[in-house]
């Protein structure tokens, strides 16, 4: 026998990648060309052998100490996490799916009562155009808002043309608002054009 | 079964019979696959390891004679004492054996030879894992440092050492990669050799 008895403590600076090739050796987790690369590494490596038992030791004394196993409650509590994300993942869809419902809900619907006041507007008696202004009237204000009721009171808002509604259909997408304000302009300017011509 | 179970490999020592039904002869205790020290599984963990032990203890013993007398210590070793062994660290207990009974034999030489009695006298302790005046010490000294770790760090060491699963079992039963696993217990490893380093020193 020749040399040093060989010692069990771990070379100073052992290659990271030894360490965990060791580690994954001795807890039997390497495997096919891993594996035989390894043997053969082992068997011409002095140091790697000092690095192989000096991991076996340390696996060996962890495995000894006595320990409640973990009871997974980390494994519980990500199944917790898990409910309460999907929980509230789907508690956000149906938020964002109501609002979307009443956005667009109230867009859509002067649209409509504005179609219906320009159909009966069509068929046409005086009195029906007279209900129909005062509830394009109503429309009007709703969409100009508190702030103008004294400009929604005048009559002009009231009086639209076919042209003009159809317009407002096609803007309402881009700025309702701005949209139904304009048409209001265009029919103060129509209505008073028609005035001059009757004049 | 391994080599070193069969009796036409066995020399000085003869602690079992050939066949299934293993005899330790020393003992008289039966070893068959009923009896815990002859599960299978350390059976095949040893003929498993035999490749690497064998290239291991080249690097230790420089006569063969030396590495097939001490691969028959460790396999009685094994089938006498490795019931206690955790499942996980039954190739690691090999190693730590092999080298043990490596040592004891280098140092049984070295004192029988006048030329190599220097060597024999500065050589440090031997820890061997059956020692119990040591394990007592050394265990609440590796649960303090395992107990120091992050906790997802010292769960995966539990769960692999302790319990036995594999690194992708415990990926996934924690819903995370298997590299984070993997990751996780090599960084516990090396925090926990640096920790006991540092203690001994």
């Amino acid at each position: 026998m020749n040399g040093e008895c060989p010692s069990t403590n771990m070379p100073p600076h052992p290659s990271p990648d030894w360490v965990h090739q060791c580690t994954l050796y001795l807890l039997g987790e390497l495997h096919g060309q891993s594996l035989t690369t390894f043997e053969r590494q082992v068997a011409n490596s002095p140091e790697l052998s000092e690095v192989l038992v000096a991991q076996a030791a340390l696996i060996d004394d962890v495995s000894k100490i006595e320990i409640e196993p973990w009871t997974t409650p980390a494994t519980t509590t990500g199944v917790r996490w898990k409910w309460i994300a999907t929980l509230v993942s789907l508690s956000a869809c149906v938020a964002v799916a109501i609002l979307s419902i009443q956005y667009f809900g109230q867009a859509t619907k002067p649209q409509i009562q504005v179609t219906q006041s320009s159909s009966q507007r069509q068929s046409g008696s005086q009195d029906t155009v007279g209900a129909s202004e005062s509830e394009s009237l109503l429309i009007a204000k709703s969409w100009v808002g508190d702030s103008s009721v004294a400009a929604s009171e005048n009559e002009f808002f009231a009086i639209f043309t076919e042209d003009a509604l159809y317009e407002v259909e096609d803007e309402t997408e881009v700025d309702s608002v701005i949209s139904w304000m304009a048409v209001a302009v265009a029919a103060e300017d129509d209505s008073t054009d028609g005035e001059a011509n009757d004049g | 079964m391994s080599g070193f179970l069969d009796p036409k490999h066995q020399r000085n020592r003869d602690p079992l019979k050939q066949g299934d039904h293993v005899v330790n002869s020393a003992s008289g205790k039966s070893l068959s696959p009923g009896n815990e020290s002859a599960d299978p599984s350390w059976q095949e963990i040893f003929e498993q390891a035999l490749p690497v032990l064998r290239g291991f203890l080249h690097n230790r013993l420089t006569q063969e004679s030396d590495i097939e007398d001490c691969l028959q210590t460790v396999s009685v070793k094994m089938l006498e004492r490795g019931s206690g062994v955790a499942p996980a660290a039954r190739r690691a207990w090999l190693f730590r054996v092999a080298a043990n009974e490596s040592a004891r034999m280098w140092r049984s030489r070295a004192a029988s030879e006048k030329a190599l009695q220097r060597y024999a006298s500065d050589e440090t302790d031997i820890d061997f894992p059956e020692n119990a005046l040591t394990s007592d010490e050394t265990n609440q000294q590796i649960m303090k440092v395992l107990t120091s770790l992050p906790p997802a760090w010292q769960r995966v060491v539990r769960m692999r050492i302790h319990e036995n699963m594999t690194f992708q079992q415990i990926a996934d039963q924690l819903d995370i990669p298997l590299g984070t696993a993997l990751t996780q217990m090599r960084r516990a490893l090396e925090r926990m050799r640096q920790e006991l380093d540092t203690d001994a020193t």
